[in-house]
């Protein structure tokens, strides 16, 4: 089972990883990819079990890249992990199809939470 | 709208950045904040959701360069190099953006207004409206050393 983890700072995807580890999900293949479009080509090629996005990022945003997941066919559970949460942006990430949105900073408990309920 | 903008207590920014550096932060003194302009290179605009300024905040050069280290792990000695040698380090600055980044939900979390960070670096501050008011925090990183984080409310 592997996990694609987008967002254009590395040190942000580091720390993805290492709250994955923590939350127990240390076994797993982790996909890491700088954008939504490089997350898109990343998903197609390895199939993950779940996607882990950031919401601002050049070339295509985690919203566009969610909503290009969903238009082919691909219903690989999403979530988003960003800093400006609000109830519109919320909204949007279901609509967009997404299953959960966490702030950052997020501990692995809650990641954990998120995860047991989508995997 | 601006007069609704509510900068952070220290004890709302310390747990948050604290869980995303890993590290224990421990807050000092409260001041006044520094002339914008003398830390230009470091400062971050947020805007409400119409895209008005409403905040401007930045570290020093020791907050923005420990913290910057403390998130990815880096030796503090990397840190101090930079901050005496005043070269910007990009790799300990763009961790610092992302410090900054986080720090959109400690202000939100803190206010009425819903902002959102503005990408970039060194902003047009004869561009933005004048400060109005600030307060600054020393914060002191675990193993790393002690910074100023600034805000001014636009």
């Amino acid at each position: 089972m592997s996990i694609l983890v987008v967002d254009d700072s590395s040190v942000m995807r580091k720390i993805v990883i290492r709250t994955l580890r923590q939350a127990g999900y240390g076994d797993q293949t982790v996909v890491e990819a700088e954008d939504g479009m490089d997350g898109l080509e990343k998903a197609r090629e390895h199939n993950p079990k779940v996607v882990l996005s950031d919401w601002n990022m050049p070339n295509m945003s985690g919203l566009e890249f969610c909503e290009a997941l969903r238009a082919e066919g691909n219903e690989v559970p999403f979530g988003f992990v960003t800093s400006e949460s609000s109830p519109e942006q919320l909204a949007a990430a279901i609509a967009a199809g997404a299953k959960f949105l966490l702030s950052k900073p997020f501990t692995s408990d809650e990641l954990a939470t998120e995860l047991t309920g989508v995997l | 709208m601006s007069d609704e903008i509510k900068i952070p207590e220290a004890n709302e920014i310390v747990p948050l950045l604290s869980a995303l550096i890993g590290k224990d932060m421990r807050v000092g003194a409260e001041s006044s904040p520094v002339e914008p302009s003398t830390i230009v290179e470091h400062l971050t605009v947020f805007v409400a959701d119409d895209g008005t300024p409403v905040m401007l905040a930045g570290g020093d050069a020791p907050f923005a360069y420990f913290s910057g280290a403390a998130l990815a792990l880096i030796p503090k000695g990397r840190a101090e190099d930079a901050i005496s040698g005043g070269e910007p380090d990009p790799d300990l600055t763009d961790n610092y953006r992302e410090v900054m980044n986080v720090l959109t939900r400690v202000i939100n979390d803190a206010g009425d207004i819903h902002v959102r960070l503005v990408p970039g670096s060194k902003p047009d501050l004869e561009a933005l409206p004048e400060p109005r008011s600030g307060r600054a925090y020393e914060f002191d990183i675990d193993g790393y050393g002690t910074g100023a984080l600034n805000f001014w409310k636009l």
